[in-house]
């Protein structure tokens, strides 16, 4: 029962995973952002101090810092499994996507009604070697972004995608 | 970029066709029937109706006007708002032009700078022609041409005779169906691709005739396919959800009024601000929603070898036409009065009517008001369904663990689907059934939230270009899922295989029988 709930657990493809530098990309952005809010929570706590009573400054200072410390061992591991949750599939006439963990996921767009696919890569991510491959079509609420592709592997992707959606071109 | 091309007329005409109107400047729309010996000549930009400079005259006075005396700058200055309004107004009519040429038509405007925009034939979606009633009285009308590519990306020649505007409308539409129809046919099947763009002049009887009505008169094979009955119209606005709030509103304040007074826990007070609350919702429900049943006053739908003709309005007069092909899906509503009579109204889905657009542009209704059966014939019209049993064989429905996101509307939703359009049934105070062409799907998604995990329960959502569809299933069963993705990505696939290999534009296909 348990099993047939998870909509990722009904599915017999064989999915094309993310680059595993992905979970590296993010758990330095992860880094970054917690490092900076890190620091802010040490110097507002800090500031507590000077005006509050010792027991309460204490609380105030480890309340503050554990959730951020929290939040980021949880930003930890959430890159790793949020990476495995992605993947792809490039079937005969469409492109499957799946991805996403908390809110699950899974689309499927016709090559031939791609608009236009984009490439694009952040400074970590480039430093990395991955890059988001976005396929666009005529409907906006179409949202197939496949993060973390490796960049030589985005870039066969994307003139793939654009060969397959011209040579299937139809449905406007 | 504005294109220097020899086309463009000398920004100073010469006098004669500047006094003259704009019929005797470009003998190709001349209501005297003047047909041009080459094609090419179609390319010679022209000037709408010098009426145009009155109209926007009148609007910049008025508004140069009300800036005078907004601004405290006194009343005197009135005189000058309306000098300044006038000279605008007659720079601006004075420094537009369109074009129409073999693959595209454009318009350029050469004050404040250039800008130019065109729209090639095929890209165009829809042909429209409106009739303000300041511009009834001159015979004249507004021709607009909207395109694929979002709001605003049409192009609107603002005051033309409407003999001009009616075969402008005939002339694109045509080039626009004959070049479509050149990409999807093999060559060799001329009879479909080869549009003679001269017809349209023929049979048109006293073309200087300026009480000419807006419907289309170049398209004579057009067959009237029902029109709809004002009185309905005005009663079916009547009886929308609003009033049905303000019924509820003053039927349900009326015993808890008596109880609380009997109970002596109400002086009345907070009885009378409620009654106030409810008799406004039905003020509005019951006389304000009906005031705009002028808007579809006199709605008349034909259909003919361009398209759909829809023709609309009591003082600003609306002809839509729409090729079928163009059409990306249908939206039937009902609102819970209507259903007790078995009335309801269908919403059609343009490719390049954007909702949001313009704030004056209505919705594209089908049928304003009419009876369901009527209502899924005219639907079987723009969208043919060869195989209406399938959608009861495939059908998904909410699962009533659904309950605990929608208490009610659970029961009422389904997805189906058949080989040519899917749908889905939504709603309980305003019931909808959204229906769109299986070969205008653009992608399937399924989706899961954390919630509905807990519960066994997905969500579907089959995309369809931006406009006012949207075809989704929420809260089904999970297991039901990733088969119905596969399912309804075959039929997608079948759709566009067969609309690949068929030998006719899908336009004319099932549509002519």
């Amino acid at each position: 029962m348990a099993k047939s709930k998870d909509l990722y657990s009904t599915m017999a493809e064989t999915w094309t995973p993310v680059s595993s530098q992905l979970v590296t990309g993010r758990r330095w952005t992860a880094a970054i952002w917690f490092g900076v809010v890190f620091l802010a929570t040490v110097a507002g706590s800090a500031g507590t101090w000077f005006f509050l009573p010792t027991f309460w400054a204490g609380l105030v200072t480890v309340v503050s810092l554990s959730a951020v410390v929290g939040l980021w061992v949880w930003s930890w591991i959430w890159a790793a499994r949020n990476q495995a949750s992605w993947g792809y599939v490039e079937s005969d006439e469409e492109l499957l996507v799946r991805g996403g963990l908390l809110f699950r996921r899974v689309i499927v767009v016709p090559y031939g009604r791609m608009q236009f696919v984009d490439v694009a890569a952040g400074p970590i991510a480039s430093k990395l070697g991955y890059a988001s491959v976005t396929l666009n079509t005529a409907a906006t609420a179409t949202a197939a972004t496949i993060p973390g592709v490796p960049t030589l592997e985005a870039h066969r992707l994307r003139d793939r995608l654009t060969e397959l959606g011209a040579s299937h071109d139809s449905g406007l | 970029m504005p294109q220097e091309s020899n086309h463009v007329p000398s920004p100073e005409p010469s006098k004669p066709e500047r006094t003259q109107s704009a019929h005797a400047a470009a003998p190709l729309v001349s209501p005297h029937g003047e047909i041009p010996a080459n094609e090419s000549s179609i390319a010679i930009g022209k000037r709408t109706h010098h009426y145009t400079s009155i109209m926007y005259s009148w609007t910049y006075a008025v508004m140069f006007s009300i800036i005078a005396i907004v601004g405290f700058i006194t009343i005197p200055l009135i005189p000058f708002a309306f000098a300044g309004g006038w000279i605008l107004g007659h720079m601006l009519w004075k420094n537009f032009w369109y074009f129409i040429d073999e693959t595209e038509i454009r318009t350029e405007h050469r004050l404040f700078g250039q800008r130019s925009r065109r729209v090639p034939f095929d890209r165009v979606e829809g042909a429209d022609i409106r009739q303000p009633m300041s511009l009834r009285r001159k015979g004249l009308a507004e021709l607009r041409i909207e395109s694929a590519g979002g709001p605003n990306s049409g192009i609107k020649i603002a005051c033309i005779p409407m003999e001009e505007a009616q075969y402008l409308r005939a002339l694109v539409l045509e080039r626009s169906h004959a070049l479509r129809a050149k990409t999807n046919v093999p060559a060799d099947s001329g009879s479909e691709g080869h549009v003679s763009i001269q017809s349209p002049l023929q049979g048109l009887g006293n073309v200087a005739d300026i009480s000419a009505p807006i419907e289309n008169t170049y398209d004579d094979e057009r067959e009237l396919l029902g029109k709809a009955s004002n009185t309905e119209i005005v009663i079916g606005n009547a009886l929308s959800n609003w009033t049905l709030g303000g019924l509820i509103s003053v039927f349900a304040a009326l015993p808890i009024a008596i109880l609380l007074g009997v109970l002596g826990l109400s002086n009345g007070d907070g009885f009378s601000s409620w009654l106030t609350f409810a008799g406004s919702l039905l003020l509005f429900g019951a006389i304000v929603v009906p005031l705009y049943s002028i808007n579809y006053w006199n709605f008349e739908l034909t259909r003919g070898k361009q398209g759909l003709s829809i023709t609309y309005g009591l003082f600003n007069r609306v002809s839509n036409t729409i090729p079928l092909d163009r059409i990306q899906g249908v939206r039937l509503s009902q609102p819970l009065l209507w259903r007790i009579f078995g009335r309801c109204k269908v919403i059609l889905d343009v490719a390049g009517y954007e909702s949001g657009g313009e704030s004056e542009d209505l919705e594209i209704r089908l049928w304003p008001i009419g009876k369901l059966d009527f209502a899924y014939a005219l639907i079987n019209q723009v969208l043919v369904e060869p195989n209406p049993d399938q959608h009861e064989l495939n059908a998904t429905r909410g699962s009533v663990r659904g309950a605990l996101f929608a208490p009610i509307a659970w029961r009422f939703a389904w997805l189906t689907r058949s080989s040519n359009t899917v749908r889905s049934i939504a709603g309980w105070a305003t019931q909808t059934v959204q229906i769109a062409g299986q070969n205008k799907v653009q992608s399937v998604q399924v989706s899961q939230g954390p919630l509905q995990r807990v519960l066994g329960l997905a969500s579907i959502s089959v995309h369809v270009p931006d406009g006012p569809i949207s075809i989704s299933l929420n809260n089904f069963n999970a297991e039901e899922a990733m088969p119905l993705l596969l399912a309804e990505v075959n039929d997608i696939r079948a759709a566009s295989e067969s609309e690949r290999t068929s030998t006719n534009p899908p336009s004319v296909s099932g549509n002519r029988t």
